[in-house]
């Protein structure tokens, strides 16, 4: 096992790792905030679960990107790739975007959807607003993974 | 297919018919009623009959019914299953069913909200029974040892009786060592202890027993109280004890009670409607104003509804009279769309942003193929797309939905075919699974250049989509005779960006074509530097504020880039299809039970799979709509259209076909 190995492996930690942390904060605290709601009123539970996926998001974007790593490095056959100390800082460096923006905006899109849960609670009609307004946030994240994506595939 | 025409409704009638006309109006409910607003002080209809009164009756009923039906909702929960709670839950009954508990009126309601409320009280009162018990119990568990009743101890002549108690026992002196030291006649006797607490009874004279308990206080001997009886401490408890049972026996006997109540609930549905609705009615028509013996109401009614209403009014009340008249300017018309056959699932997207203004664009036939297509650019799976198409289907078939719900089921179904339709696009089969047998059409996302293809044609379906919109926003403008603002605000601006189109991409097209594109952005910007600061007056502004309009080309890039989310989408779809197969096929290699793991990891990981890009596919193709698409020519901002209709909280009733 090479130098060049180790920092693949270490690509696909920030891949998957940065944007799961970010994903279960957000996920938790749209589960925190949808609790209350549903010990009022437990038949809001399944507009609020749909609310709560989400922030869930980034976390299968990062997995997506750590996989296409595997991939393309051959880790799923099971040979190690033997790439040299520049190529696995290359995969780190193209496995960044979406563990960095990943991280982020899961964080704030679990805020924005908490905040949702408010919404939900008072006017359940205006559910798919309060979708919208934690979708704008994803936004960045998908162009993050577009990023990564194109450059795992390149490399 | 465009939002509906509304006109102004008045129907005039006499007093004696309102209460008729009233319920014809709200069993049709196609008229939103406006309550008027008038300077003086006019007379209303409730004033003249007497409503109001027996509005807040059959409040009281309603309000009864729905204690009763929560009440009854404790004892037991009804089944809602889990599409229920997902699309709202609603006891389903027929027609005949209905009446016939419907027929019960006020006396059956009242019975059955004070059976209940009876029933509620009953075991209340045990229950609170039962806490008082156990906590009289817990306070006298730990002088059991006491063979006196506690009310023998309180009637000496000259000394009185205290009960200590000492929470940290271990660490304060015994009561023998510190008796002596009090200054008092003291008779003391420990009771033992219980945890750290120890307990003990003295007897101090009277004179002293302020002083003493004082010093006492202060080193950890509190008073306590015990529960007044006339019998001692451990008997007390054991008579509690079999007051307990009998309570307990009759607890279950008034839950078993409880439980037959709940028998009642269909019943106790209906009539919650019935009278809810008849409420509704009945404060309805007590805000129309009226004269001692006619009556007038306003409202907004669908052009196309307007001969039903009539009908239904008029064989109700042969004397009244429905006027109507077209809108005037500056009047809050409500709006409702409408859209037939393929177009109407897609409303659901139109109306989860909200409605168009009255007398702008309804977008939602000019939204359906672009929808159609990222949603199935998102999925692009053959075995998603039947999946999604079976579910909703059988969902339609299996629920009665009504308004949105049916839409979005609806679309569910639509959204499956174009699943499928882009999955033979892209040759998805449950990921890769088929692609060995079964060719892509159009090309393969995971080949060598795919990915680059696939962003290619996301980029290209906003380029379409983005200048579809600026079109339909230039044909608004002519149309309502804004010929320049077409020309200026919209044509020059697709001339610049096809124009920078062209000079970046045009070389790969042929000779020529760059250098068009070079002419084009050229007259296109000089045309919008020109035009865009038309508004100002001093020539100096007009000419600087059309130059800094060119910086809006920033905005229609960051739209277009805005489209890689179908790429992203469907390609994450594509690859964790992809990954699913990859693991299950690992699973073959374990013999004997290797084949029944491969199924189950392939079905469960294809169907988490596919719930997850579900709803990612819906959210992200409709958030291309509101705010890429939208935002080009639409104006949004109207108010809603809420006919005056039938509402039922509970149940949903099958209707009998009308012959």
């Amino acid at each position: 096992m090479t130098i060049g190995d180790v920092l693949t492996l270490l690509s696909i930690a920030i891949a998957v790792g940065l944007p799961g942390c970010g994903s279960s904060y957000g996920v938790g605290l749209v589960g925190q905030a949808g609790s209350g709601v549903v010990s009022e009123d437990p038949d809001k539970f399944g507009q609020i679960l749909l609310l709560q996926i989400v922030p869930g998001t980034q976390g299968i974007y990062g997995v997506l990107a750590g996989l296409m790593i595997m991939l393309r490095a051959g880790f799923l056959s099971g040979n190690l790739p033997n790439f040299d100390t520049v190529k696995g800082m290359a995969y780190m460096m193209a496995a960044l975007p979406i563990g960095l923006v990943g991280f982020i905006s899961a964080i704030y899109q679990g805020k924005v959807a908490a905040s949702g849960v408010g919404i939900i609670a008072k006017k359940p009609g205006e559910m798919g607003k309060a979708i919208l307004f934690a979708a704008m946030v994803e936004t960045y994240a998908i162009l993050s993974l577009l990023v990564s994506l194109l450059l795992i595939l390149r490399l | 297919m465009a939002i509906a025409e509304m006109l102004r409704v008045t129907i005039v009638g006499l007093v004696e018919d309102s209460v008729r006309i009233t319920e014809a109006i709200h069993d049709k409910g196609v008229i939103q009623i406006e309550t008027p607003i008038t300077e003086e002080p006019e007379k209303r209809l409730g004033e003249v009959v007497d409503l109001n009164s027996r509005a807040l009756e059959t409040d009281s009923l309603v309000s009864g019914l729905k204690s009763a039906i929560d009440f009854m909702d404790r004892q037991k929960q009804v089944k809602k299953g889990a599409l229920g709670t997902f699309i709202g839950w609603h006891y389903r009954i027929d027609e005949d069913g209905y009446n016939r508990f419907v027929a019960g009126g006020e006396a059956r309601a009242k019975e059955i909200a004070e059976l209940c409320s009876a029933q509620e009280s009953l075991i209340n009162d045990i229950n609170n029974e039962l806490k008082r018990i156990d906590s009289e119990i817990e306070q006298l568990r730990p002088w059991s040892s006491l063979t006196l009743p506690a009310s023998e101890l309180h009637t000496l002549k000259r000394h009185d009786f205290y009960f200590l108690s000492n929470e940290n026992a271990k660490k304060s002196p015994e009561l023998g060592e510190i008796a002596s030291g009090l200054g008092a006649d003291i008779a003391y006797a420990d009771l033992g202890s219980s945890g750290n607490r120890r307990f003990s009874v003295v007897a101090l004279n009277k004179e002293d027993a302020p002083e003493a308990l004082r010093k006492l206080s202060s080193m950890g001997f509190e008073q306590a109280q015990i529960p007044e009886s006339t019998l001692p401490p451990a008997l007390e408890i054991k008579r509690l004890e079999t007051r307990k049972e009998e309570l307990g026996r009759a607890l279950s006997e008034a839950s078993g009670n409880a439980l037959k109540l709940c028998e009642m609930r269909p019943e106790a549905y209906c009539l919650h409607d019935h009278f809810a609705n008849e409420k509704a009615r009945l404060e309805a028509a007590g805000s129309f104003l009226s004269t001692e013996s006619a009556f007038v109401l306003d409202g907004w009614v669908r052009k196309d509804r307007l001969e039903g209403l009539k009908k239904a009014v008029y064989s109700a009340a042969p004397t009244a009279v429905v006027m109507t008249r077209q809108p005037e300017e500056g009047e809050d018309v409500p709006v409702d769309l409408v859209n037939k056959g393929i177009f109407n699932p897609f409303e659901a997207v139109t109306r989860i942003m909200g409605l168009p203004k009255q007398g702008t664009i309804d977008p939602t036939p000019l939204l359906a193929v672009f929808f159609f297509i990222y949603f199935g650019t998102c999925m692009g799976d053959v075995v998603y797309g039947i999946i999604m198409t079976a579910i909703g289907i059988l969902m339609l078939k299996k629920l009665k939905t009504a308004g949105m719900g049916t839409q979005l089921l609806q679309l569910l179904v639509v959204g499956g075919i174009a699943t499928v339709v882009m999955g033979v696009m892209f040759g998805g089969y449950f990921g890769d699974l088929l692609s060995k047998y079964i060719r892509p059409l159009w090309f393969d996302p995971m080949s060598e250049n795919g990915p680059l293809i696939f962003l290619g044609f996301s980029f290209g379906m906003g380029v379409v989509q983005i200048l579809f919109g600026m079109a339909i926003k230039a044909w608004d403008n002519a149309r309502n005779g804004r010929w320049l603002s077409a020309i200026y605000d919209q044509g020059f601006w697709v001339l610049l960006l096809l124009g920078v189109g062209l000079l970046m991409g045009g070389g790969a097209l042929g000779p020529g074509f760059s250098s068009a594109g070079k002419w084009m952005s050229i007259v296109g910007a000089v045309g919008l530097m020109l035009t865009q600061g038309r508004h100002h007056k001093n020539p100096v502004v007009r000419l600087g504020s059309g130059i800094v309009s060119l910086y809006n080309i920033t905005s229609y890039m960051s739209d277009i880039v805005s489209y890689s989310r179908l790429f992203g989408l469907g390609f994450t779809s594509i690859v964790i299809g992809m990954v699913i197969n990859y693991m299950a096929k690992m699973m073959l290699g374990i013999p004997v039970i290797g084949y029944v793991l491969f199924a189950a990891l392939l079905i469960f990981g294809h169907m988490f799979n596919l719930f997850i890009n579900i709803t990612g596919a819906f959210i992200h193709s409709s958030r291309l709509q509101y705010v890429e698409f939208f935002g080009k020519f639409a104006d949004f901002g109207g108010s809603k259209f809420t006919p005056f209709r039938r509402f039922n909280k509970y149940v949903d009733i099958d209707f009998k076909e009308a012959n």
